[in-house]
């Protein structure tokens, strides 16, 4: 049975609150660009569009890919395949944070988390519209 | 489905899928010094891709084995990782990203002041001459590219329209350093080419002021 518009923006504040205890600065993000004119339907599938999205650049999940993407162009200068990823950081991070680089393949993977919140999305987006007038 | 089951759907997807912090030393490392570089690495194998097999260039990552990409954007450093591009044998141009270079109108005035920070601006991957040091100027570029992992606005054309104003003039259609990819022609002085690369399906919008300027944007989601 399809939602109510009241019942999708009590899910959508479920997820604002699950998403603000875990992740607050993402979630001070996409507060920002919420588009509250949409239909309540709308708003929430494009709020878990934009964490599957924006969860997944930091996750681990794509870099091999990547690296196999590489791999099947570049080689290095002793003829074999690059062997990462890697993020260089400033003297004043290095510093700060006593560490040079950072390998992205040891990001945390989080696919498991962004294909739970697609099936899910999915399967709202595939709900039809409740008729109105008639009871739901 | 119910709202109740939206709502344990979620709680579940972030209890007991979302990994926990770990205790190491990199948990306080800030997200935004690798936010969006996993989506720039993906951008730069398609751009990698594109250079092999279209422009048939053999690609060597020389000074690493490892992809290297920078926490901050500065000048080139020629210790640093890079992609030669090669051709017959020869370097013909290079690769670089997160990389500063020299503005137009910094060229157009006089040349005895130091630069000054806002003489020069930042791509997130180059493509220019061989052998370069420092800042390039913007006559030494062939291609730039921009990698945007956020909602794509108009904030974000006005920057890259600047972007591409400090990087040529305005003119009739002039030949590129490119025989295919990604344009034969570009309506700018020097005639260097100018990507931008977005997981937001929205960027295509903002697409047409791009046609005029010699500015392309693409559509290209990174899947997780």
């Amino acid at each position: 049975m399809a939602l109510s518009d009241q019942d999708y923006f009590d899910v959508l504040r479920h997820l604002q609150r699950e998403l603000r205890m875990v992740e607050p600065d993402l979630y001070e993000k996409l507060s920002r660009s919420l588009e509250v004119q949409q239909r309540p339907r709308d708003i929430l599938i494009r709020y878990l569009e934009a964490i599957e999205r924006l969860v997944g650049h930091q996750s681990s999940g794509p870099h091999g890919r990547i690296l196999d993407s590489l791999n099947s162009v570049v080689r290095t200068e002793g003829g074999g395949p690059i062997l990462g990823i890697r993020v260089v950081l400033t003297e004043g991070e290095v510093a700060l944070y006593e560490r040079e680089v950072v390998d992205l393949a040891t990001l945390p993977d989080r696919t498991n988390f962004i294909e739970a919140l697609q099936v899910l999305r999915r399967e709202i987006a595939a709900e039809e519209d409740e008729p109105e007038g008639e009871p739901a | 489905m119910t709202v109740e089951e939206a709502k344990n759907r979620i709680s579940d997807a972030f209890r007991r899928l979302l990994p926990a912090s770990d205790s190491n030393s990199q948990d306080i490392l800030p997200k935004t010094l690798t936010a969006g570089k996993l989506y720039e690495a993906y951008v730069l194998s398609l751009v990698a891709e594109k250079l092999s097999t279209v422009e048939g260039y053999e690609l060597r990552l020389v000074n690493s084995n490892y992809l290297t990409l920078k926490s901050a954007p500065g000048p080139i450093n020629r210790s640093f990782p890079r992609i030669e591009l090669r051709r017959n044998g020869g370097c013909q141009a290079e690769v670089w990203t997160d990389v500063e270079f020299l503005s137009l109108s910094c060229s157009l005035r006089t040349r005895t002041m130091k630069p000054q920070r806002c003489d020069y601006h930042e791509l997130d991957i180059l493509i220019v001459n061989a052998g370069l040091s420092g800042r390039p100027r913007h006559d030494q570029i062939m291609l730039g590219v921009e990698c945007k992992n956020t909602a794509y606005d108009k904030g974000l054309l006005k920057q890259i329209l600047g972007i591409r104003r400090e990087m040529s003039l305005l003119q009739d259609s002039k030949v590129t350093f490119f025989r295919r990819w990604p344009r034969q022609q570009v309506p700018a002085d020097p005639s260097s080419c100018l990507l931008v690369y977005s997981t937001d399906p929205g960027v295509m919008q903002f697409a047409d002021p791009g046609e005029t300027f010699g500015i392309d944007f693409i559509y290209e989601p990174l899947e997780p």
